[in-house]
C-alpha cells in the first residue's frame, strides 16, 4: 500500500510562510494498492488529489470518513471528479454515520451557501453502511471503529497486500484518564504497519485542552508501542503550531522514541506501508 | 500665543534604482556527508536525477545507492522528490518516503551519502541592456 497525505491540519486551514513545509491544508489521505484507491476524509487536502485524480482516467473511489466536522468535509465541494461524468464513489460508513452523512454532504452545497448541488454533481456517487465486520472493496480489507470524539468519530483499519494500517484520527484517548479507552483502542491498532494519528497536542497543551477530542503526541506513542505497530505517522496538526513547533515536536519525539519510528505526517509526503522497519 | 511647531521634517533616503539589484530565489541540493561532499546541484525548473549513474544529473558515489536513485522536479513552485523504486530506499529527515515536498534544511539520505535540500537568495547586478540595434536589419 501506499499512503500519501494530503491534508494534514486539524480545525481549519493554515495557509501561509509559517506552515508551508508541514501544510496548511485540512484532513485527507490517499490509500493506493494494485491501482485502486481509498481516500480518507474530504478536508481541504482533497482539493489537490481531485486535480491530480482529474487528469486521469476516471474510477472507482472509495471515500471513508472519520467524521463530518468541517475539517474533514470542507474540500469535497472542490473536489473535480465529483463533478465528472464516469467518475464513481462508494462512500462506505459505519451504521451511525452512514444515515446522516448524505444530509450533511448535501447541506454543504446547498444553495445558499455553495452554486452547485450535490444532487447535481456529475459522477456516479453512492452511500453505504459498512457492516460491524467490515467490507472488502477490491484489494483492501476494511473494518472500522469508534473513537472518542464529541459527535462521534470512527477509525478505519485497512489491509491489503500483506501490510496494515490504521488511520485514527479526532480521538481522544489519554491513558492515565481513561485505561479502558485506551486498552480498547489498542486492540484495534494491534500490531499495524502504519499507525496514522491524531497528536494535535503535546503534553504541555493537554489540561487546557481536556475533553475537545484530541490526542497528544504522547498518547499516540504510548498507544503505538502498546500495540507494537511499525510506524507511527502524527497528523491533524493543531493551527496554532507554525513549521518551527512542529519541527521541534517531531525531533523531541524521534529523539526519546528511538526504537519506534516516527513522522510527523507533512502535506504531500508519501510512503510505502512495509512490513519490516527500516532498510 | 502657541509655541511655534518643531516638527523635524525627514527626508526618505535615496531609494536605489529600481532594478539595479536581483533577488533571486534559488534552490539547490548538496552532498553533504560521503563522496563528492561539497558537490551543489543548483535545482531549475527540470527534473533532475540523482543515483550511481554517470548519466544522473547528481553522481552518487554510494555502493547503497540505485542507478536511478531518485529525482526531484517542480511541482506547484515546490520541489518535490521522488523515490524511483529504489533498492535501498531515500529516507528524508530520518523518514523513508516514496515522495515528499521538499522544504529548506531537509537532509535526504542515500546510504551512507547526505545531501541537503537548501534555498537561498542570491543577490545579482542586472544584466547589461543590450543596446538598440539600428532600424533595417543587418546590411
Amino acid at each position: 500500500m501506499r499512503v500519501k497525505f494530503w491534508g494534514t491540519r486539524g480545525s481549519i486551514p493554515t495557509p501561509g510562510r509559517t506552515t508551508e513545509k508541514y501544510g496548511g491544508n485540512t484532513s485527507c489521505v490517499e490509500v493506493t494498492h494494485g491501482g485502486r484507491r481509498v481516500i480518507l476524509d474530504g478536508g481541504t487536502g482533497i482539493r489537490e488529489l481531485g486535480i491530480r485524480m482529474a487528469g486521469e482516467e476516471p474510477s472507482e473511489v472509495v471515500i471513508l470518513f472519520s467524521h463530518c466536522h468541517w475539517d474533514h468535509i470542507q474540500g469535497l465541494p472542490f473536489f473535480v471528479p465529483f463533478f465528472k461524468k464516469g467518475f464513481r464513489f462508494r462512500i462506505a460508513a459505519p451504521p451511525h454515520l452512514s444515515r446522516r452523512i448524505k444530509a450533511i454532504l448535501g447541506k454543504q452545497m446547498a444553495s445558499e451557501v455553495f452554486p452547485v448541488d450535490f444532487a447535481d454533481l456529475g459522477s456516479d456517487i453512492s452511500f453505504k453502511e459498512m457492516p460491524a465486520s467490515g467490507v472488502k472493496v477490491g484489494p483492501f480489507r476494511i473494518r472500522h471503529f469508534a473513537l472518542n470524539h464529541p459527535g462521534g468519530s470512527a477509525g478505519y483499519r485497512i489491509e491489503a497486500g500483506g501490510t496494515s494500517l490504521v488511520y485514527a484520527t479526532d480521538h481522544e484517548f489519554a491513558p492515565q484518564d481513561d485505561p479502558r479507552t485506551f486498552d480498547a483502542f489498542v486492540r484495534h491498532l494491534k500490531g499495524a504497519h502504519l499507525y496514522i494519528a491524531d497528536g494535535q497536542y503535546v503534553e504541555k497543551e493537554y489540561a487546557e485542552r481536556h475533553g475537545w477530542g484530541h490526542s497528544t503526541v504522547e498518547h499516540v506513542v504510548a498507544a503505538a508501542k502498546a500495540a507494537r505497530v511499525l510506524r507511527l505517522a502524527v497528523t491533524h496538526h493543531d493551527p496554532m503550531h507554525d513549521d518551527p513547533a512542529l519541527t521541534g515536536f517531531e525531533h523531541d519525539a524521534m529523539k526519546q522514541h528511538p526504537g519506534l519510528e516516527i513522522f510527523f505526517a507533512r502535506e504531500g509526503i508519501a510512503v510505502e506501508v512495509r512490513d519490516t522497519l527500516r532498510p | 500665543m502657541p509655541p511655534r511647531s518643531t516638527t523635524k521634517v525627514i527626508k526618505p533616503a535615496p531609494r536605489p534604482e529600481k532594478d539595479s539589484l536581483i533577488i533571486e530565489h534559488i534552490c539547490l541540493l548538496k552532498i553533504l556527508r560521503g563522496k563528492d561532499a561539497g558537490t551543489i546541484l543548483e535545482l531549475g525548473e527540470e527534473t533532475v536525477a540523482a543515483g550511481r549513474s554517470e548519466y544522473c544529473d547528481l553522481f552518487i558515489d554510494d555502493p547503497s545507492a540505485s542507478r536511478q536513485h531518485f529525482e526531484v522536479g517542480g511541482q506547484y513552485g515546490m520541489h518535490v522528490l521522488t523515490d524511483l523504486d529504489s533498492t535501498n530506499g531515500t529516507m528524508v529527515n530520518g523518514v523513508r518516503v516514496a515522495e515528499c515536498r521538499l522544504s529548506n534544511g531537509d537532509i535526504v539520505t542515500v546510504g551512507a551519502t547526505e545531501i541537503g535540500f537548501f534555498e537561498q537568495k542570491k543577490v545579482r547586478a542586472p544584466r547589461a541592456k543590450t543596446p538598440p540595434r539600428p532600424p533595417g536589419g543587418i546590411h
